[in-house]
């Protein structure tokens, strides 16, 4: 025997759930708005941070032109992406690769990176760029992915798409498409 | 309310794309009471765009997601896998096929590149012997190409050019920067390089506005200056109250009476997850290409055994696509470079039409050229592979000076060309694999052609030859033969054409000259399917003018009693 309310709230709830998967894009755009007024998502713990925080801003920093990516937030922008990852195997490749980083530290210097005087530091990150276009270690490997996050987290960001880029467009042009006597 | 399933209406119309939105566009004007079936949900880009969204809006920064393979902020709403929906592709061979869930389909988020086909495209195989010549010509189309112009809004330039007709054309916009410096190369190496042609509105347009210049046609643009099948054909066709439209509507099959017409298009509504059947006398068909080919493979019954349309086995063969390869290069002449707003339309404000002649060639046919560069806004994947730019790498502030001086001086050439239907090309129902609402699956077998790969070859050369005539360096080597040239995957370039085609013989083709088919004659085609031969140009436009003439056809047939 079935019982007619459960039967109708076992309808109600296929609707809803219909309705819900329909209504999915929405969803998605309204949690990433919410996301980003909160606390972002952390997957690194605060030793491996500030070492990331470090690394990001040898990459980009600071210069007479603009801010670096620690006034970007670059590293958070990383962390929110691992924190939010589906790939265990990402998110271990980095941990990973901030641990290569001390390690390689340790070796040229006797120290971590973190604790390194700043030549030294520069030396580590050396060794670490020398396979950019072509990388063979672990520390090369890593390199090439923390520059590419970086670079992206650096240039869709707020100081580097207006302060250092100076991208002048995204807004209503009227008439004609002026093009380069725009500026 | 009335239900739909207690209505008999006089069209179903599949599919709200392109050919979906015209025949509803048309045949609504004209009277007639047309229910449209979509698979997705509504979405409007007046309301739902994101446009103007800066990417630090988002922790994703735009990057692609599950639900949006083209960026976050894209107007998309579909991909090449969904998930409950596979589709599958015969042992070591590729396709991947994208598909639209949503109100208009592709249109939403295309390049808007509007080009009509040329006299020659009707008729290739009196010129070359390959594929079939079109039952109808150009001189057919071209009264509905020039109402389509009109309808929509086009820009683009008077060229007189033989097998690139020109159109009812909109001013179009100023080249960027970058692009003169490609149209100098081009020049000089005595490559046509011509205005884009793009449905995009220079001049406003009915209550349609100009276009503000963001450049973001593909996140959807909120003040409707570029066409998306919505905007345009059908929130129109609801004012004249004959449209109903119902979404969430993933069509099954279609169903046949006594007489061997088709009586009703049974769907899975997918809010309640139970079949529905809308009963039509007259069917549309327009959920793309090959989706329209599964619809009519598994609309088996005794009296249609193989499908409906398909007595002779002609649906879901002649599958073709577009060819793609492309170049990028880096060009010092655009280092450092003036700030300035160079967003412009969302597209080329140039391009290269088919300039060579076949004849003296060792492919049969030909391809054009889309370009990209410039400073556009910078979204996720910006500046990558520095590493690869001379001298590109590093870190610090040479890196990052490197990144303020590169900003804007990198172009890209992409080929668009022109397969041959080839016996190898094709897609079946796959009898082991459904869905998850239990629809069975299509499967797609796939192999390009030497003509194919040696065109693809060509690009190539054409595109190395271009940046180096720029003073630039391509940012890739030159692929080798084993990997074809560096041409895309079958499906990859979303212009997937012909698998229900049109044509005189009955013996050799699904559709008459009016898209209708041949085995039932209330049962029509408005999308890609009908297509006999792909030409160097994108579809989209082809299919708007296309689907306009059959629901002309329609509705004349109809007041002449004949369906």
């Amino acid at each position: 025997m079935t019982d007619p309310s459960e039967s109708l709230s076992r309808r109600e709830m296929i609707q809803t759930t219909a309705a819900a998967l329909a209504a999915a894009p929405l969803l998605t755009a309204g949690a990433v708005a919410a996301c980003s007024r909160g606390a972002p998502g952390r997957f690194l713990t605060a030793a491996e941070f500030a070492l990331l925080d470090q690394l990001t801003e040898l990459i980009i920093p600071t210069d007479d032109h603009s801010p670096g990516a620690r006034a970007a937030r670059v590293a958070g922008y990383i962390d929110g992406r691992l924190a939010e990852s589906l790939d265990p195997e990402w998110q271990a490749l980095w941990r990973a690769g901030l641990q290569a980083v001390d390690a390689l530290s340790r070796e040229l210097n006797g120290t971590p990176f973190l604790e390194a005087a700043p030549d030294q530091r520069v030396a580590v990150l050396t060794r670490m760029a020398a396979g950019d276009s072509d990388p063979k270690t672990p520390p090369e490997r890593f390199f090439n992915q923390l520059k590419r996050w970086t670079v992206r987290g650096y240039y869709t960001s707020e100081i580097g798409i207006h302060d250092d880029q100076e991208y002048q467009g995204n807004g209503y042009q009227r008439g004609e498409f002026a093009g380069f006597d725009a500026t | 309310m009335k239900r739909p399933q207690d209505t008999i209406y006089d069209v179903c119309i599949v599919g709200s794309g392109a050919g979906g939105g015209m025949a509803a566009h048309v045949l609504t004007r004209a009277g007639a009471d047309v229910i449209m079936l979509e698979a997705g949900p509504r979405w409007d880009n007046t309301k739902d765009s994101a446009m103007f969204k800066w990417p630090y809006e988002s922790p994703r920064r735009g990057a692609s997601t599950h639900e949006r393979q083209f960026g976050e902020f894209g107007a998309n709403l579909g991909g090449w896998s969904l998930d409950g929906e596979p589709y599958t592709t015969a042992p070591g061979e590729r396709f991947d096929w994208f598909r639209s869930r949503m109100l208009g389909g592709r249109t939403n988020h295309w390049g808007r590149i509007s080009l009509r086909f040329g006299p020659d495209d009707f008729r290739r195989k009196s010129i070359d012997g390959l594929g079939d010549d079109w039952p109808i010509t150009y001189q057919d189309l071209a009264p509905y190409y020039d109402r389509v112009d009109r309808l929509i809004g086009i820009f683009g330039s008077r060229e007189g050019l033989p097998n690139h007709p020109d159109g009812v054309f909109q001013p179009p916009p100023r080249p960027r920067c970058w692009e003169l410096l490609i149209k100098k190369a081009a020049d000089r190496l005595k490559v046509t390089c011509i205005p884009a042609r793009l449905s995009i509105l220079t001049r406003p347009l009915g209550d349609r506005a100009a276009c503000h210049y963001c450049g973001q046609c593909s996140r959807g643009c909120a003040t409707n200056a570029n066409f998306t099948s919505p905007n345009v054909l059908i929130l129109p066709a609801l004012t004249t109250g004959k449209l109903t439209i119902k979404t969430g509507a993933m069509v099954r099959e279609i169903t046949t009476n006594a007489a061997g017409l088709a009586e009703s298009v049974a769907y899975i509504d997918k809010a309640t997850l139970r079949e529905e059947r809308v009963r039509a006398r007259v069917v549309v068909l327009a959920a793309s290409s090959c989706e329209s080919t599964r619809i009519l493979l598994n609309s088996r019954s005794s009296r249609f055994p193989n499908g409906l349309a398909n007595s002779n086995g002609v649906v879901g063969k002649y599958l073709t696509d577009t060819t793609g390869t492309s170049v990028s290069g880096f060009v010092p002449a655009l280092m450092d470079g003036v700030h300035h707003n160079e967003d412009g339309v969302g597209g080329a404000h140039l391009y290269m039409p088919w300039w060579l002649d076949n004849a003296k060639l060792d492919f049969p046919r030909g391809y054009h050229i889309e370009i990209g560069g410039g400073r556009g806004l910078p979204g996720f994947g910006v500046l990558g592979g520095i590493q690869r730019f001379p001298p590109g790498g590093g870190y610090g502030k040479q890196l990052k000076d490197d990144y303020r001086r590169y900003y804007g001086s990198v172009v890209n050439f992409a080929g668009r060309g022109e397969q041959v239907p080839n016996e190898h090309c094709y897609c079946e129902i796959d009898p082991n694999v459904v869905d998850q609402w239990g629809i069975p699956v299509l499967r797609f077998h796939w192999k390009w052609a030497d003509h194919e790969y040696q065109q693809v070859k060509h690009m190539q050369e054409t595109f190395r030859a271009l940046i180096a005539e720029m003073g630039g360096t391509p940012l890739s080597p030159m692929p080798p033969a084993e990997r074809g040239y560096g041409i895309s995957n079958g499906g990859e370039i979303i212009h997937e054409l012909g698998t229900i085609r049109m044509g005189n013989n009955p013996s050799t083709s699904a559709l008459n000259r009016n898209c209708q088919a041949h085995d039932v004659k209330n049962l029509f085609v408005a999308d890609g399917g009908p297509f006999v031969s792909q030409a160097d140009k994108n579809p989209t436009w082809t299919i708007l003018a296309l689907a306009w003439r059959t629901a002309d056809y329609i509705v004349e047939q109809r007041k002449a009693g004949a369906l």
